[in-house]
């Protein structure tokens, strides 16, 4: 199997089979899977009661409650279905700038999530994005369907390592939108160095029906460079260019903006029952990872 | 603070020139180092906030700024040359004793005074010589080499000690601009002309360095005969250490030849050897083997005066009573007569009382030197004019020769002038200045020279200084380092603190400010 990125590792996808993604209720129309449906059907585990309608199935109707009431009420089960996990690692040139790239940390990222949900039966879907959202590889489910995602996302990230593009976040989410996919968990694994903004960014993340988790691909030196004198710095996606004469006060009001920038994005997502993990991208990943999985559960 | 290189005001154009350029090159657009980042995005931010330095806009950096104008000013000032021991304001002369001496001496001091100039402020310094006039040898903003250049090779003497350079340096003084001199020489200072001094002048010693030996006299001179006789002298000496100076090793020769004087002790612990022939010869005092003084002793030649028939028998009696002189029939020094040759002219009245011929070019200059020398301010010209019913006038010209004329008459018993006390003084005095005949210094203090006298001795040889004349003058010296009992104070210290300059200072504040920049820089404060 072609696993350029090494993100097959066993050590690494061993540890990350050791923890669980748990979802509150999972959204209906779903496969039989672990997780609590909003869906109210035929399960184990006795959830309600109802009025009986007319095309009830008669075996549903409870004749204790009609000896003793007289009325027909049916029994309800909680529905067991799957969370669809949607994994969006950022592709975009910045992620590419360092080396190693932070790309290869958010494609390891979206294995051990993808690891993870395919391992306890739920649908998994890779869409990579750059400028826009890459929906080329399908959402799958199955544990044996990992190689596939990964040799999927591997020729992704290749050919955006080759053809590098500029960061849209909210061109890409309002594509996903668009494919009208089932209520789940949208991972995003991203630097967030949107050149429109964060405003953009968060507005466009509100609109999107999806359990965000928001994980930040980020280096020490982003929040603390290591620029001195009169400089000119070039972003890389864009190409703008930003003369900066680095005085203690310029850093300050850059750690400030940083800091801002990060803030409101965890704002987000504590609105959205989400969370935001800043990552650090030259330490142990799966390490990082793990703090989010308190006791060995995320509870998405 | 004053500077040697530059003035004052230059310093500052300096300065201000330096803060402007370097405010202009704030100003400048600066070659950025190009980085590639991820993102430009919160580097926006920032400097939305904090303008980065752009031309014409907003000026930034002003710690930066204020930190590279101050290293750049200190090292500007310190390449003026700065000085803290005057303000800018006051004058330094420093006053090279022209009296008589070795070469070798001579050359020293005019070593010491270009020293001495060369730590004072370049705007407001000189160097002048004290000789027969006042010689600039350095004017203000001038190098010192250019001292050397105009001073002549050999020394020339100065006939009135240095208080006379002090009295026509002190005009200088005033306006607001205080005055300082630094003699360089041993010439001695009377203490009254320095107390006579304006307020403003300020007279030091610059000082020749610490001893290498003690001298074993402290005074080494010739005073005149106690015998009174003309052609001898009586010699004095004065050792430095009386408890371990041990009489019976002194031997005196003259010309090499030993002179055997008695030596007699004085009450003040001095000793005098008289009648010791005054003919010019160079007397040396040895201790043991050992050289330990020398004078030129004077030359006592007798003045031939010739007298006209008709001059009066009280004139020719005062002169006569002078040792120095002696009656000749023929080839007189000194003619005293009524006639054109006479040196000493009896004329009749209608003529200014007193006509002085002197050689001296500027006859108004000589005037009141004249006056004091031949004792003129003495006579009592009120009472003279009422009994002449003329006025008694003092006429000074210059000529070829020196010549007095005087009224016959004030020799006459028509007035009283014979029987005052100025006649008799005035008549030595002149005898002596018309045979142009050195006074007589009768002492020389430890390490100094004995003054000269007109006309200007133009050649020095071990201790006889030689007129252009052939006539030759005593020159004291003593063995060991020339010590001053200095009558002013010694110069103060150079600098702003003894030992180490403002120059050493500034160096010192610059590397500080420097270290600052640095750790700042390493701070992040600075960009």
């Amino acid at each position: 199997m072609n696993d350029p990125f090494n993100l097959l590792d066993p050590d690494f996808l061993q540890q990350a089979n050791a923890m669980r993604v748990v979802a509150r209720r999972v959204a209906p129309a779903g496969r039989w899977a672990e997780h609590r449906s909003r869906d109210r059907g035929q399960g184990m585990e006795f959830r309600d009661y109802r009025p009986y309608s007319p095309g009830d199935e008669l075996k549903s109707i409870d004749w204790n409650v009609y000896r003793r009431l007289g009325r027909f009420v049916v029994r309800l089960f909680e529905e067991m279905e799957d969370l669809p996990i949607y994994l969006m690692p950022d592709l975009s040139r910045s992620m590419w700038h360092d080396d190693p790239p932070r790309a290869i940390t958010a494609m390891k990222v979206a294995i051990a999530f993808a690891s993870i949900g395919l391992d306890q039966h739920d649908r998994v879907g890779i869409l990579p994005f750059a400028e826009n959202l890459d929906s080329s590889i399908r959402p799958t489910s199955g544990r044996g369907r990992l190689g596939l995602l990964a040799e999927s996302i591997s020729r992704a990230a290749e050919k955006a390592r080759d053809l590098p593009k500029g960061t849209d976040l909210a061109t890409s989410l309002s594509k996903l939108r668009g494919l009208r996919m089932r209520e789940g968990l949208l991972v995003i694994i991203s630097d967030f160095f949107d050149p429109q903004g964060i405003e953009v960014m968060t507005t466009e993340l509100k609109r999107t029906r999806h359990r965000p988790l928001l994980v930040a691909v980020s280096r020490q030196d982003d929040r603390d460079p290591e620029l001195q004198g009169d400089i000119r710095v070039r972003d890389c996606e864009t190409g703008d260019m930003q003369d900066v004469s680095v005085t203690a006060s310029v850093k300050e009001e850059y750690r400030r903006a940083y800091d801002g920038h990060f803030e409101k994005l965890q704002d987000f997502a504590r609105s959205r029952q989400g969370n935001l993990l800043v990552l650090d991208h030259e330490a142990d990943v799966m390490k990082q990872l793990s703090q989010l999985f308190e006791g060995g559960s995320y509870v998405a | 603070m004053t500077f040697t290189l530059f003035s004052t005001l230059a310093t500052l154009i300096g300065v201000a020139i330096i803060a402007a350029g370097l405010a202009l090159l704030q100003r400048l657009r600066v070659q950025h180092r190009e980085i590639e980042v991820a993102s430009t995005l919160f580097w926006q931010a920032a400097v939305k906030e904090t303008r980065a330095r752009v031309f014409v806009h907003k000026f930034r950096h002003w710690p930066a700024w204020l930190l590279l104008v101050l290293i750049a000013s200190l090292l500007w000032i310190l390449l003026a040359g700065p000085n803290w021991s005057g303000g800018e304001q006051m004058q330094h002369v420093v006053l090279l004793d022209g009296s008589i001496a070795d070469p070798d001496v001579a050359a020293s001091d005019l070593e010491l005074a270009t020293l001495k100039a060369s730590k004072l402020p370049w705007m407001n310094r000189e160097i002048v010589l004290a000789g027969p006039q006042l010689q600039t040898l350095l004017r203000s903003g001038e190098p010192v080499q250019v001292a050397n250049l105009r001073r002549d090779k050999a020394p020339t003497p100065t006939s009135t000690g240095l208080e006379w350079a002090l009295e026509s340096l002190a005009g200088r003084a005033g306006q607001g601009r205080p005055l300082t001199i630094h003699i360089v020489g041993d010439a001695r200072v009377d203490q009254r002309y320095l107390d006579a001094l304006p307020d403003e002048v300020t007279v030091y010693r610059v000082d020749r360095g610490p001893a290498q030996g003690k001298p074993l006299l402290r005074a080494l001179g010739v005073s005149d005969a106690e015998s009174g006789v003309w052609q001898t002298v009586d010699l004095l000496f004065a050792p430095a250490a009386l408890d371990t100076f041990q009489l019976e090793k002194i031997n005196v020769t003259i010309d090499q030849e030993p002179f055997s004087g008695e030596i007699q002790a004085t009450s003040g612990g001095d000793y005098v050897v008289k009648n010791v022939p005054a003919g010019g010869g160079v007397l040396r005092m040895n201790y043991e083997a050992s050289e330990v003084g020398a004078i030129t002793l004077p030359r006592r030649d007798l003045i031939r005066i010739g007298f006209e028939a008709g001059t009066p028998e009280v004139l020719k009696q005062l002169i006569l009573l002078d040792p120095a002189c002696t009656e000749v029939q023929r080839q007189p020094d000194l003619l005293v007569g009524e006639s054109e040759d006479a040196d000493l002219r009896l004329r009749s009245e209608g003529r200014p009382a007193f006509q002085v011929d002197t050689d001296l070019k500027d006859a108004d200059l000589a005037l009141e030197e004249l006056i004091d020398e031949l004792a003129l301010r003495q006579i009592d010209a009120t009472a003279l004019a009422q009994q002449s019913g003329r006025v008694i006038d003092v006429q000074v010209a210059s000529s070829d020769q020196r010549k007095i004329s005087v009224w016959k008459n004030l020799f006459s018993t028509t007035y009283n002038f014979q029987q005052s006390r100025a006649c008799p003084i005035f008549v030595a005095r002149s005898i002596r200045w018309l045979a142009n005949r050195p006074v007589l210094v009768p002492w020389a203090e430890q390490g100094m020279r004995l003054p000269a006298a007109r006309p200007v001795f133009d050649r020095v040889v071990d201790l006889t200084a030689t007129a252009a004349d052939g006539r030759t003058l005593l020159v004291t010296r003593l063995s060991g380092p020339a010590v001053v009992a200095a009558a002013v104070e010694s110069s103060p210290a150079d600098g702003f603190v003894a030992g180490l300059g403002v120059a050493v200072w500034i160096g010192i504040l610059v590397v500080i400010m420097l270290l600052a920049e640095w750790a700042l820089y390493q701070k992040g404060r600075l960009p």
